[in-house]
């Protein structure tokens, strides 16, 4: 690899380091809502993904039985925490390290380990 | 030896070695048997209680929530408002659940606790003072 074509390389890295640690800073007190049950079921996670409040109507209860409250409260998580990755993604979506994308990392880590296999011949 | 001395100690083989090709299968096959192992973790699903016994939450190794059960008797007794904190509870004693599991395996593999806490340096001052020494190194 060329000094040039390194020092690119050099660049991105920090870009993309200096994005990531402002958006940790950042990520723990922004809130995001979900909800499930016809609203009747909200969630609230904080872009650190962290639970913080469910909130069940009172219609909830005497409408659903346990088992479908259960489900619903599942849900307004899982769409409380999808907001928070889709926000992630807009957040860190443009950035590239090496023509490879930051948030394909996040994705899948594992994938950008090379495979040896095949290697040698 | 931990699978991560293991790993430590073929990557240092493959450069001193006559035979390469069969140090590098050796690093790929110990790498593998520890993402394996992560990979178990991360598969494995955890439980934990609001503390009544009325709420059950479920997660994986990944901390996603797969199942939250509320028994008939918290729909019964529990006001409303009452639910969604013990359900909050719920989860938050799953994750932790998860994260003790997660932590022995990573203590199982490096042979002790993995760094935690506020005073480790940022990772972009480390990388970037690394980085540095490098040029330095090439200049």
């Amino acid at each position: 690899m060329e000094l040039s074509a390194l020092s690119g390389l050099q660049e991105q890295i920090s870009a993309a380091l200096a994005a990531a640690e402002a958006y940790s800073r950042e990520a723990p007190a922004r809130e995001y809502t979900g909800t499930a049950a016809d609203g009747m079921v909200t969630a609230v996670v904080s872009g650190a993904r962290e639970l913080r409040s469910i909130d069940i109507h009172v219609l909830a209860r005497r409408r659903l039985d346990n088992i479908t409250l259960g489900e619903a409260v599942v849900a307004a998580v899982l769409a409380a925490e999808q907001q928070a990755s889709d926000a992630q993604r807009a957040l860190l979506g443009g950035i590239e390290v090496g023509g490879r994308r930051v948030v394909d990392f996040l994705d899948d880590p594992r994938s950008f380990v090379p495979d040896l296999e095949g290697f040698y011949p | 030896m931990t699978a991560y001395e293991d790993l430590l100690g073929q990557a240092h083989d493959v450069g001193r070695t006559a035979n390469p090709e069969a140090a590098l299968r050796r690093m790929q096959e110990s790498m593998r048997a520890l993402t394996d192992r992560i990979e178990a973790v991360r598969s494995a699903e955890f439980s934990g209680g609001d503390g009544s016994g009325t709420v059950t939450a479920t997660v994986t190794g990944d901390g996603t929530l797969r199942r939250v059960d509320i028994s008939a008797r918290a729909i019964r007794d529990l006001p409303a408002e009452a639910l969604g904190p013990a359900c909050v509870a719920a989860v938050q004693a799953a994750r932790a659940q998860m994260a003790e599991g997660l932590q022995q395996q990573l203590t199982d593999a490096l042979g002790r606790p993995p760094e935690t806490g506020t005073d480790l340096p940022p990772v972009s001052a480390t990388v970037r003072q690394g980085m540095a020494e490098g040029a330095r190194q090439w200049s």
